[in-house]
């Protein structure tokens, strides 16, 4: 049994009367690459939500390797290790594609003001550095010679790598992909899945939401199923994909 | 040296581009707060005073270099900054202009009540210190300034809070010291204008600071390109050199300057350099023509 690397236990969100998320405990192990899934509206983007900060649970608790994070500020949480992707795209997209890994970074610089004034040799060689980092991401996700493009002026798949690139360039500990694969065709899809294992490969653990059944069943581990805010169940591809609760809930009734 | 230059330009002439001088400052700083941070601001014309008036009394009344006055004028205008920045960062877009709208005439009120500042009737007797020189040197540091915080850690995270809020944070960037800091930066360079400003017309007056100056200074920065530091520079020269270059129309003056704008603002509608990366420009073409010679099957 490996080290649980996040821990949430009874976290329920509520929106006024709406529980979206309710009592959830969820484990997730370092060095995997583990899924969440579920129909529209089970509540799994709000879970990534409560883990990076954006809401507050109303109850229960979420430990990031040992340490409650669940009353801490989105920025808080991203120095702790946690990186993630959006699942409508969030990227800057006035800014150039190098831009943006390089804001991946920030938590990993110290220059301040002063430095940026000045310009002494330290704040070159940060710059230097954030740079070599940055570009070493794009070339991973396979973007480097789009690096001075707008990211405005992607496609919708080569956006959606940079934001697992911008993710990355903070070297964090887990990585959340929210929906990762939307919008893609099956031969970027198939690239992505690649890209994920990579990813798991250098040492980074890989939480995602996703919709495409194929996909997840494909890539991932462990799996955990949300439907209306309550898990159905956890187990591997194959134990999930025989659990009659998980068929009723997700896949609908067996035709034929 | 504007002794010197007087041989050569007429005064009235050297006062406009002196004038034009100081809205570069003020306008470049309004650029770090609205073009780059994208923090709406209709109150750079209260900074503006705030320096003036900081500046003027402090020479005034206790006699301190001029240099000295401009930076004093300069950080009461960040601390200004920073004094809105806080509480009005929990606001954005229209919400956070209408708040900014509100302070710059309770500032303006202020300064036409005081007893100091010589209340509706303005502030007489400055000693003339701002010379051409003095103006362009502090418009060139200005610049560097600007260009070398855009462009690095500090700079980016601007522009990420500019782009998407929720995600700069997600990416450990803490926003509202971000926007504060811009804010006091931005506000500083308002303030330094204001103290060559009132030392350059040797009277100030309340009304001179009202929204109508804020308006005309996020004008400028608008229809340069919103976030492009030569856009600012651009659009303040056209639209302070402009109603000079107008007078030939006499009566007709204003009615062309804001024939002008909205022109301008139909056909580039992002701004004269809106979108317009000049380094970007320049290394693009260097690199079209090395491919020319290299590689001609391109690719």
């Amino acid at each position: 049994m490996s080290e649980v690397l996040l821990e949430l236990h009874g976290v329920t969100v509520r929106f006024d009367g709406l529980t979206a998320v309710h009592e959830l405990d969820l484990n997730i192990e370092r060095g995997m690459i583990r899924a969440l899934i579920g129909p529209n509206g089970a509540g799994k983007s709000t879970v990534f939500n409560v883990v990076t900060g954006i809401f507050r649970p109303s109850s229960g608790s979420i430990r990031f390797r040992g340490e409650e994070i669940s009353r801490l500020n989105p920025y808080h949480i991203a120095a702790r290790g946690i990186a993630r992707t959006f699942q409508n795209i969030r990227l800057f997209k006035n800014a150039s594609v190098l831009d943006n890994v390089k804001v991946g970074r920030h938590y990993r610089c110290r220059s301040n003001i002063w430095d940026a004034l000045l310009r002494l040799p330290g704040f070159k060689a940060e710059e230097r550095q954030t740079a070599e980092a940055s570009l070493e991401v794009l070339e991973l996700v396979g973007l480097a010679h789009k690096k001075h493009e707008l990211a405005m002026n992607l496609s919708y798949g080569e956006q959606r790598r940079l934001e697992i690139a911008r993710g990355l360039a903070s070297n964090p500990v887990l990585l959340l992909l929210d929906e990762p694969a939307a919008g893609m065709n099956p031969q970027e899809k198939k690239n992505l899945m690649r890209l994920i294992q990579d990813i798991r490969d250098r040492g980074v653990t890989v939480f995602l939401v996703e919709h495409d059944m194929k996909f997840v069943m494909a890539l991932s581990e462990k799996i955990t199923v949300l439907d209306y805010g309550r898990k159905v169940c956890t187990g591997s591809p194959t134990e999930v994909r025989s659990d009659p609760r998980v068929i009723e809930a997700y896949l609908g009734k067996e035709v034929g | 040296m504007d002794d010197f230059l007087k041989q050569f330009i007429n005064p009235y002439y050297l006062q406009v581009l002196m004038l034009l001088g100081i809205y570069l400052i003020a306008a470049l700083g309004l650029h770090l707060i609205t073009g780059v941070t994208g923090q709406l601001s209709f109150g750079h014309a209260a900074f503006l005073s705030v320096g003036a008036y900081g500046a003027a009394l402090l020479n005034i009344h206790l006699d301190l270099p001029f240099l000295l006055c401009l930076l004093a004028g300069g950080l009461l205008a960040a601390l200004a900054g920073v004094f809105v920045g806080f509480p009005s960062m929990r606001l954005s877009g229209d919400y956070l202009g209408i708040a900014t709208l509100g302070f710059c005439e309770i500032i303006r009120v202020v300064f036409m009540n005081l007893e100091i500042t010589g209340g509706a009737r303005g502030l007489a007797g400055i000693p003339r210190e701002t010379n051409l020189l003095t103006v362009y040197i502090l418009v060139i540091l200005t610049i560097v300034t600007i260009y070398r915080l855009q462009n690095s850690r500090f700079g980016r995270a601007l522009v990420a809070i500019r782009e998407d809020e929720i995600a700069a944070e997600c990416m450990g960037i803490r926003s509202i010291w971000y926007k504060v800091g811009a804010f006091a930066i931005g506000s500083f360079c308002a303030g330094v204008a204001g103290g060559l400003y009132a030392h350059m017309l040797q009277y100030l007056n309340p009304a001179d600071f009202g929204f109508v100056r804020s308006f005309e200074l996020l004008c400028f920065i608008v229809l340069g390109g919103l976030g492009s530091i030569s856009g600012a520079i651009l659009g303040t020269t056209i639209l302070t050199l402009a109603p000079e270059m107008l007078r030939f129309s006499a009566e007709y003056r204003m009615m062309m300057y804001g024939t002008l704008m909205v022109a301008m603002m139909i056909f580039r509608p992002r701004g004269l350099l809106g979108g317009v990366d000049l380094r970007r420009l320049i290394r693009s073409s260097f690199r079209s023509r090395d491919r020319d010679t290299t590689t001609p099957a391109g690719g």
